[in-house]
């Protein structure tokens, strides 16, 4: 007898992803799956923004890309511009796509960077599809020939989550998920093993369960406040903690790009959907007060406010166990660190395909438990290096929390990869992680770390070939990029567009 | 910025040396001057990087300057679908470890999912590189990806001292200055080495130094950098000439006291024997210490090869070593003489290269009953990354893998079926799919393979047909 019934506790964003995964990975396992989400009250649309990966999450539950574009207001996403991070004043795009292409098996970065050092002074956006067609507000779905320039970029969405949650409860629902409506009074244990057995909901209901996965939220009622699995907080490197969230009306036609913008104290964002534009601002209670931090989100709106603002409190850092006993934290409970890359719902990706595909047959043993963690572990940990490097590659230093970051005694991998990228435009690479080469030179070049020197295989060819090719390919992107569509005429003709959009523009 | 790398000297003559120096001449820019100190005698361990290469061979060969017409033409390389290894740790325990490209899924099954807690079918039967190499024929695998031959994948098989000539014939049009001395004596002072004297008293100078001088690491031991070792072994090889047919598999047979390798190349047979340093039976042999160098990059100072590293060439580690040495010097070449930097980079990959590559040789060795003989006792290790490898795969077939593995997944599947590792636990999906589907799409898997490996030609017949067209079509150099 392995697992019979498995009950996800909270329906959030990480609550009902899960669900419908399971329910559409177990459907002919006679395992049956519970949701357990007390009603919230006036579930504001607040925009969250993803990483290109969602999309095979999407695909493999075979949901077709349009009508979940419709069911979402999910706008196209071709990378994150970041707004006053190197310098005020500065902007860059970090796009999911390369920075031309390699030559000779060298990339394209090194003989920019050769270009660079010698007096040419164009940008290395510029030779980046994605940048420059996010820059001009086109959007198409990437070309499947990859000699193609049009074949070098990827895209995510922006979506209202909560619609996105709403549109997987259907899903999940239809798959015989059972949805139980009710908070929880009491969790109760076996003695002997210390696992969780079931839950007393305020109706006075008890929901069971062999396997539970906490999608609680950032308290985490399982795994913490159950079962103490421990916090590992990283306050000390990322340091804030609160965050404030208002929709409001969009001013013009939506970008397929998020938008993050540097403060003095935390950083703003900016995700437009169809027809409303969300907005957040994430910082830190030690250098802001939360009246202060109100008024700066709501002086920098582009439009009217559609809700009252909503406010959120967290600790960055991570669960020290992800799987205890038989509990698994999916989402806030598994940890939490700001959506600066919009890294919350790939993270919560990441733990439900760990947990499909170590799915236990039988019970689960300390083997699954450990392999899970130490993957976890991983993501996280990768992913708050990548984070914090946007706080530490800057010259900025015009608040206090600006000159903390530049005292900060960085994380060794951290440092030595800045090191080698300042010295010679080295990235060293890792497999295992979400973010690669290429957003790493993304946030060095956009804040102005550039490199001393260059590799030396650059100079096999010369200086005026390399300048003819980055001419060449320049050209290329940008006459391809007029060619493309407008963002939202392609969200009209891929009948993806919400009636708003629809009637919205010629 | 600071006085640039301009002159790099290459200290060794054997197969190190030689790629490397082949490597960098393609790699850099003529301004970079390159000499070569061809010290006599350091190629006497060379083959100790094995007689066997991974499919990886291919594009690095390739990428320095030695397309695969060439280095048919210039040496009597051999194709290679894997390893046979035979009475592995016990009687009983042979299987071949086939290059494959990665497995099938369906149903979010994984292929070896198929296998568990079966007695009826094995992994291997269902490998077209294994089967071909069993019945000794060869062909290049095409691109086509409905042919089942597509999925197979190939290395070499080759005399180390063979393709260190070839390598320096290839290297010979390009511009490199070749020194033959031995080396009398190696200055260094606190940042590095400054100088190299010679036999004939000259004193050789370069901005970067780079040690292939064999498993004495004459450089960097002049630096003072300690050698790790692992374990002692004795080895002793020979070559014969031996007539077709010449399997497109190399066979490693284990025994008490360690193990014998045979590789046919075309027209002769390299024996290489390991055993214990003790053994009676084996007083021809040399001792050997597998292990590694404390750090590969000290100073201006960086080592490639056996001066890095030597490990056992139980399976095709030594020549992936050696070729991500190179590759990782090749992305590191320093720009001015401060290479803080690029040391502790080239040492930081070089660790986790070494640790993973050796993780595979560790897990040939794993055997819960291994023969109690010293030999097999010594290779016996059990570390965390190796434990969690072994441990993940018996509880539910779980693949661990580590960042920039030279061994990929399907390597590591095969070693673990063919080694007889059980899983314990059978997937979850595996269990919710059909059998009967399952077992007629292995039987048309097995059939295709079958008739795929019944018409491809013996090995030999096809290396001497291939070597035929290209000399008709006078592909590579005149």
């Amino acid at each position: 007898m392995g697992i019979q019934h498995i009950c996800i506790l909270g329906g959030g964003t990480a609550g009902w992803m899960t669900a419908a995964a399971l329910s559409h990975k177990l459907q002919k396992s006679g395992i049956s799956i519970g949701l357990v989400e007390s009603e919230q009250i006036g579930t504001v649309g607040v925009g969250e923004a993803t990483l290109p990966h969602i999309r095979y999450f999407n695909r493999a539950l075979g949901i077709n890309e349009a009508e979940f574009m419709k069911a979402t207001n999910a706008t196209f996403k071709l990378g994150i511009e970041f707004c006053d991070w190197g310098r005020v004043g500065d902007s860059y795009i970090h796009p999911f796509g390369d920075f031309g292409k390699p030559v000779r098996n060298i990339e394209f970065y090194h003989y920019w960077n050769r270009l660079r050092l010698s007096g040419h002074d164009v940008g290395l956006d510029e030779y980046s599809y994605a940048v420059m067609a996010a820059e001009h507000g086109k959007f198409h779905l990437p070309d499947s020939d990859t000699k193609k320039i049009e074949s070098t970029f990827s895209y995510a969405y922006q979506f209202d989550s909560s619609l996105y949650a709403d549109f997987l409860r259907a899903f999940a629902e239809h798959r015989g998920v059972k949805r139980t409506e009710g908070r929880v009074i009491e969790v109760q244990q076996d003695n002997a093993t210390g696992h969780i057995t079931r839950l007393k909901l305020d109706s006075g209901e008890y929901i069971a369960g062999d396997l539970f996965i906490d999608c609680s939220g950032f308290r985490g009622l399982l795994i913490e406040q159950k079962l103490s699995a421990g916090y590992e907080d990283w306050s000390e490197w990322l340091p804030c903690n609160r965050a404030i969230a208002v929709p409001c009306e969009a001013s013009g036609k939506p970008l397929p790009y998020t938008r993050a913008t540097a403060r003095k104290v935390g950083w703003q964002w900016r995700i437009p959907l169809q027809h409303r534009t969300g907005n957040g601002y994430v910082y830190c209670s030690e250098f802001v007060s939360d009246d202060v931090a109100r008024e700066t989100l709501l002086g920098s709106l582009e439009g009217n406010i559609l809700a009252e603002p909503n406010r959120l409190y967290f600790k960055t850092g991570r669960r020290k166990k992800f799987w205890d006993k038989n509990v698994v934290a999916v989402g806030l409970s598994a940890g939490f660190l700001e959506p600066l890359e919009s890294t919350s719902i790939h993270l919560i990706q990441e733990g439900i395909t760990a947990l499909v595909e170590l799915f236990p047959n039988g019970h689960a043993n300390d083997l699954d438990m450990e392999e899970y963690n130490l993957r976890m572990e991983l993501q996280f940990e990768r992913v708050r290096d990548f984070l914090l490097l946007h706080y530490v590659a800057t010259q900025r230093d015009d608040s206090d929390m600006w000159r903390y970051f530049r005292n900060m005694s960085l994380p060794d991998s951290l440092r030595s990869k800045i090191e080698a990228w300042l010295s010679r435009g080295l990235v060293p690479a890792y497999e295992r992680g979400v973010f690669l080469p290429p957003s790493w030179i993304a946030v060095f070049t956009g804040q102005n770390l550039l490199p001393r020197g260059y590799d030396p295989r650059a100079n096999l060819l010369s200086r005026s070939r390399i300048s003819d090719m980055a001419h060449i390919l320049r050209r290329t992107v940008r006459e391809t990029i007029s060619r493309a569509p407008d963002h939202s005429d392609f969200i009209r003709s891929y009948g993806a567009a919400i009636p708003e959009l629809v009637s919205g523009s010629p | 910025m600071d006085k640039p790398v301009k002159d790099i000297l290459i200290c060794g003559g054997g197969l190190a040396a030689w790629i490397t120096a082949a490597a960098l001449s393609r790699a850099l820019p003529d301004e970079v001057s390159l000499t070569v100190l061809d010290i006599p005698d350091t190629d006497k361990f060379d083959m100790l990087y094995g007689t066997v290469t991974a499919p990886a061979a291919y594009g690095f060969f390739l990428e320095i300057g030695l397309s695969e017409p060439d280095l048919l033409r210039l040496t009597h390389t051999a194709f290679s679908f894997g390893t046979h290894y035979m009475q592995w740790g016990s009687p009983s325990r042979s299987w071949v470890q086939c290059h494959h490209l990665p497995f099938p899924a369906r149903d979010n099954v994984p292929f070896v999912h198929y296998f568990t807690g079966r007695t009826d079918a094995r992994l291997e039967d269902f490998l077209v590189s294994a089967q071909a190499g069993l019945r000794g024929v060869f062909a290049h695998p095409p691109e086509q990806a409905r042919i089942p031959l597509s999925r197979a994948e190939y290395g070499y098989l080759f005399s180390p001292i063979e393709l260190c000539n070839a390598l320096k014939s290839v290297v010979s049009s390009r511009n490199i200055t070749v020194k033959a001395h031995e080396i009398r004596c190696v200055r260094t002072n606190e940042t590095g080495i400054f100088g190299i004297e010679t036999a004939d008293e000259k004193n050789l100078q370069a901005d970067l130094f780079i040690d292939c001088s064999g498993p004495d690491a004459k450089l960097l031991t002049a630096l003072n950098t300690a050698f790790t070792p692992e374990r002692e072994v004795r080895a002793s090889w020979q070559c014969l000439p031996s007539a077709p047919p010449w399997p497109p598999l190399r066979n490693v047979h284990g025994s008490d006291r360690g193990w014998t390798a045979g590789t046919s190349v075309r027209g002769q047979k390299i024996t290489f024997q390991i055993s214990d340093t003790d053994s009676e039976h084996h007083k021809s042999g040399r001792n050997i210490l597998f292990g590694k160098r404390e750090k590969a990059w000290v100073g201006n100072c960086v080592a490639t090869g056996h001066a890095a590293s030597v490990i056992d060439p139980v399976s095709p580690a030594p020549m992936m070593l050696l070729q991500r040495d190179v590759e990782r010097l090749l992305g590191l070449i320093p720009l001015s003489e401060d290479m803080t930097v690029e040391a502790r980079e080239y040492n930081r990959r070089f660790e986790s290269d070494f640790e993973h590559a050796n993780l595979f040789n560790q897990a040939l060795y794993a055997i819960d009953d291994a023969p109690d003989t010293p030999f097999w006792q010594q290779a016996q290790s059990r570390g965390d990354k190796l434990r969690r490898k072994i441990s993940q795969f018996e509880n539910r077939g779980i693949p661990v893998a580590f960042d920039m593995e030279s061994f990929n997944e399907e390597d590591w599947s095969i070693l673990h079926f063919g080694m007889g590792r059980k899983i314990k636990n059978r997937n979850f999906f595996a269990e919710l799919a059909d059998t009967r589907d399952i077992d007629s799409n292995l039987a048309k898997l097995k059939q295709s393979i079958a008739q795929t490996v019944l018409k491809m030609p013996p090995h030999h017949v096809y290396i001497s047909k291939l070597i035929a067209y290209l000399e008709r079509k006078n592909v590579g150099r005149a």
